[in-house]
C-alpha cells in the first residue's frame, strides 16, 4: 500500500506541474491586459506603466512563472489585483461557502441516487424501476440553474420557508448557514443525482447476473441476503468510477449555483475575477480546481483498492 | 421410495418471443447414494432442469410437474422454505470455476455463509470448520488458503472451494453442473474423483451433468439423454451404453471419437443442428434430425417403452432395426 501510495503522490506532483503549465500558458495567451482592465481603456500609457511595473507584469514570462510556483511551495499565491489582499486569504474566505455546498451536494446526491438506484433495481420493470427512470431523466433534462429558480419560486417566495440566496458567514449561528445553503445543495445535487441513479441501478441489475450471486443463492441466501453481501459492494465500483468523474462536474459547476443564488463562494471569486482580469485569482483558482480533482481522482483509486482486492495486486 | 424424484417436470421461460418451453415432461429419481449422469446437447436443458430443482430459475420462468425431496414437494415450498433447502439439503456445483465466486470475499468467509445459514457456526467454530472443509476436497495448506482471494486461486483450487461450500451442510442431493468442463484434462480427473469419493463416504445422491460421455460412463449407475427438453432414454449405465435404443443416443455416442480408433473420413455427426426451443416441432423433437423418421413421427410424441430392465427410450422406432 505505501509503494501504491508514494507512486500516486508522484503522479500527483506531475499533473500538478502539467496543469500549472498549461494555466499559465492559457492565461498568457488569452487576450485581456489586467492593467487596462483595471484602469480602463483611456488610462494614460506612464499610469498603465506604473501599474504593469507594481503588479510585476514588465518582468518577462518564466520568471513570473517561477515566481508562482515558488511562492506556491510557501504558501503564498500573491496577491489580488483588484482587491489588494493575499489570493489565500480569499480562498480561504470563501471556501468556507464553496467546501459545505460542494461536499453536501456530493453527499446528498451519493444518499439519494444509492438508494434510489438499489431502489430501483431491485423492482426491474416494474412501477417504482419506471418511476426512478423517469425522474433521473427529468433530472438530466432541467438545466441546473432553472432548476435553482424553480426551487427558489417555491420555498423562498411562495413557502417562505428558506432564503432566496446570500450566505451570511457562519459567524451568525450554524443553522442560519446550513438553511443559506439548502437549496443551492439540493439544486447542485439534481443532475449529479440523475445521473449516479442510472449508473447504481445498471450496476447493480449488472451485477446481480453474475455467476457468484446465483452461487449465493445456491448457498441458501434470500435475494435480499444476496443483494446486501454480494451485490452491492461489486456494483459500487462503477459509481465510485463516475462519482469520481463527477466531482469535476461538481467544482465547475459551482461557478454557475453561486451566481444563481449569489454566494460568495470561490465559484464567484473566480467569475468575478474573470471580468476584472485578476490573472493572479484566477490561475491560482483554476490551479486549486485542478488540484481537487487529482486528490478526488486519487482517494477514488484508494477506494477502490478498498473495494476490490484484485487491484491491490496490480499496484 | 427414492430420495428425490421428479415426475414430469415442465419449464417454460420467458424471452423475447414469448414464453418457451426448456423442459417438456422429465421424470427421473435418485436413490440415496445413487449416481444420475445426464447427457445431451448445449442447450437441450439439462442446466435449466438442474436450476428448477434448486428454485433458481431465471425471472418470469414457470414450472410445474412435481420435484419430490424426502417426501416433500420443492414446487410447493415458498420461497422463504426453498432457502432453508438450498445448500441445505440439495446443493450445486456450477461449470464455472472462475466467475462462480465473489471476487471480493475470502473464500473462507464465502464457505462459512452456509454453516452460519444452515448451521449456525459463527466465528471460530464457522473457522474450524471450513478447515476442515478445504482439507476434505484437498487443498494444499487450508490455513493458508482460508484468507485467500479467489483471484489468487487456480480453477482445480476453486472448483475444489465449491465443492467445499456444496458440502459444508451435508446436502441430501449434490448437482454437478459440468463441473470440470472448464478445467484442464488432468485437473478434470482429480476433481471428478473427489466428487466420486465424497459421494461415496457421505451416501448423498448425485446428479452428474456432462456432455462427456466418458465421465458419465465411469462415475454413474444410472444415465438419462436429454434432447429439447425432454428425457429420449434412460436407464441404468452398463446397460445402456452396451444397447442404445434411441437413434439420438446411437448418433451422440457415435459423435464421440474413441480413444485409438483409426477415422478415415469426417468425424460421425448427427445433421442438423439443436431447433430453436421456440421453434421444436410438434411431435419428437428429434425428428428432423433423425435417419429413421417416418410419418408417425410428426404425429403425437412417443411415450417412454421399456428396452430393457429399468431401461426406457421414446421412440416410435425401437422395434426396427439398431
Ligand atoms: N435465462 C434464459 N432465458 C431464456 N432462455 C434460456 C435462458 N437460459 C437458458 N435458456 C434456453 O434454454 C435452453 C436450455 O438451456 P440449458 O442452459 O438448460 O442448456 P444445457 O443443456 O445446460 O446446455 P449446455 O450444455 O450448453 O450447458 C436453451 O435453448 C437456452 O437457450
Ligand atoms: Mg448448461
Amino acid at each position: 500500500m505505501s509503494v501504491f501510495l508514494a507512486r500516486r503522490f508522484v503522479t500527483f506532483l506531475i499533473t500538478i506541474f502539467g496543469a500549472s503549465v498549461i494555466i499559465f500558458l492559457l492565461l498568457e495567451v488569452l487576450p485581456g491586459d489586467p492593467a487596462l482592465t483595471m484602469l480602463g481603456v483611456d488610462a494614460p500609457e506612464s499610469a498603465v506603466k506604473a501599474i504593469r511595473l507594481e503588479l510585476g507584469l514588465d518582468r518577462p514570462a518564466h520568471i513570473r512563472y517561477v515566481d508562482w510556483i515558488a511562492g506556491l511551495f510557501q504558501g503564498e499565491m500573491g496577491l489580488s489585483y483588484v482587491y489588494k489582499v493575499p489570493v489565500t486569504e480569499l480562498i480561504g474566505q470563501r471556501l468556507q461557502v464553496t467546501l459545505p455546498l460542494a461536499i453536501g451536494a456530493m453527499v446528498v446526491a451519493t444518499l439519494v441516487s444509492l438508494s434510489l438506484g438499489i431502489f430501483a433495481a431491485t423492482n426491474h420493470n416494474r412501477l417504482g424501476d419506471y418511476g426512478v427512470m423517469g425522474f433521473s431523466q427529468l433530472g438530466l433534462a432541467i438545466p441546473d440553474f432553472w432548476f435553482g429558480i424553480l426551487l427558489i419560486i417555491l420555498f423562498a417566495v411562495i413557502l417562505q420557508w428558506l432564503p432566496s440566496g446570500g450566505f451570511s458567514g457562519w459567524d451568525d449561528g450554524v443553522w442560519r448557514g446550513v438553511r443559506s445553503l439548502m437549496l443551492p445543495v439540493f439544486t447542485q445535487a439534481l443532475s449529479l443525482t440523475a445521473i449516479m441513479t442510472r449508473v447504481t441501478r445498471s450496476s447493480v441489475l449488472e451485477v446481480a447476473r453474475e455467476d457468484y450471486v446465483r452461487t449465493a443463492r445456491a448457498k441458501g441466501l434470500s435475494r435480499r441476503a444476496a443483494l446486501w453481501r454480494h451485490v452491492l459492494r461489486n456494483a459500487l465500483i462503477p459509481v465510485l468510477t463516475i462519482g469520481g468523474l463527477l466531482v469535476a462536474t461538481v467544482v465547475t459547476g459551482t461557478l454557475v449555483i453561486e451566481n444563481v443564488f449569489t454566494l460568495p463562494g470561490v465559484g464567484k471569486l473566480i467569475f468575478d475575477a474573470i471580468s476584472n482580469r485578476d490573472l493572479m485569482v484566477v490561475k491560482n483558482v483554476v490551479l486549486l480546481f485542478a488540484a481537487i480533482v487529482v486528490v478526488v481522482n486519487f482517494v477514488v483509486d484508494v477506494l477502490y483498492a478498498m473495494v476490490d482486492p484484485r487491484i491491490r495486486v496490480h499496484t | 421410495m427414492a430420495l428425490l424424484s421428479v415426475d414430469d417436470l415442465h419449464v417454460e421461460l420467458q424471452t423475447n418471443r414469448g414464453m418457451v418451453p426448456a423442459v417438456r415432461g422429465v421424470s427421473f429419481a435418485v436413490e440415496a447414494g445413487g449416481t444420475l449422469g445426464v447427457v445431451g446437447e448445449s442447450g437441450c436443458g439439462k442446466s435449466i432442469t438442474a436450476l428448477a430443482l434448486m428454485g433458481l430459475l431465471p425471472e418470469g420462468a414457470r414450472v410445474r410437474g412435481r420435484i419430490d425431496l424426502g417426501g416433500t414437494d420443492l414446487l410447493g415450498l415458498s420461497e422463504d422454505e426453498m432457502c432453508h433447502v438450498r445448500g441445505n439439503r440439495i446443493a450445486m456445483i456450477f461449470q464455472e470455476p472462475m466467475t462462480s465466486l465473489n471476487p471480493v470475499h475470502r473464500i473462507g468467509r464465502q464457505i462459512a455463509e452456509p454453516l452460519r445459514l444452515h448451521r449456525g457456526l459463527r466465528g471460530a467454530n464457522a473457522r474450524d470448520e471450513v478447515l476442515r472443509l478445504l482439507d476434505r476436497v484437498g487443498l494444499p495448506d487450508p490455513a493458508k488458503r482460508i484468507d485467500a482471494y479467489p483471484h489468487q486461486m487456480s480453477g482445480g483450487q476453486r472448483q475444489r472451494v465449491m465443492i467445499a461450500m456444496a458440502l459444508s451442510c451435508e446436502p441430501d442431493i449434490l448437482l454437478a453442473d459440468e463441473p470440470t468442463t472448464a478445467l484442464d484434462v488432468t485437473i478434470q480427473g482429480q476433481i471428478l474423483d473427489l466428487i466420486n469419493e465424497l459421494v461415496d463416504d457421505s451416501g448423498m445422491g448425485l446428479i452428474l451433468i456432462s456432455h462427456d460421455l466418458g465421465v458419465i460412463g465411469e462415475t454413474t449407475d444410472n444415465v438419462a439423454v436429454m434432447y429439447g427438453g425432454s428425457m429420449v432414454e434412460q436407464g441404468p449405465t452398463d446397460s445402456l451404453f452396451e444397447h442404445l435404443a434411441h437413434p439420438y443416443s446411437q448418433g451422440l455416442f457415435a459423435a464421440v471419437p474413441r480413444v485409438g480408433e483409426r477415422h478415415d473420413g469426417p468425424l460421425h455427426t448427427i445433421p442438423g443442428t439443436v431447433p430453436e426451443l421456440a421453434d421444436l416441432p410438434p411431435g419428437c423433437a428429434f425428428a428432423d434430425r433423425c435417419a429413421k423418421a417416418s410419418d408417425v413421427c410428426w404425429g403425437p410424441a412417443p411415450g417412454m417403452a421399456e428396452v430393457g430392465a429399468a431401461h426406457h427410450a421414446a421412440c416410435h422406432h425401437l422395434g426396427g432395426a439398431v
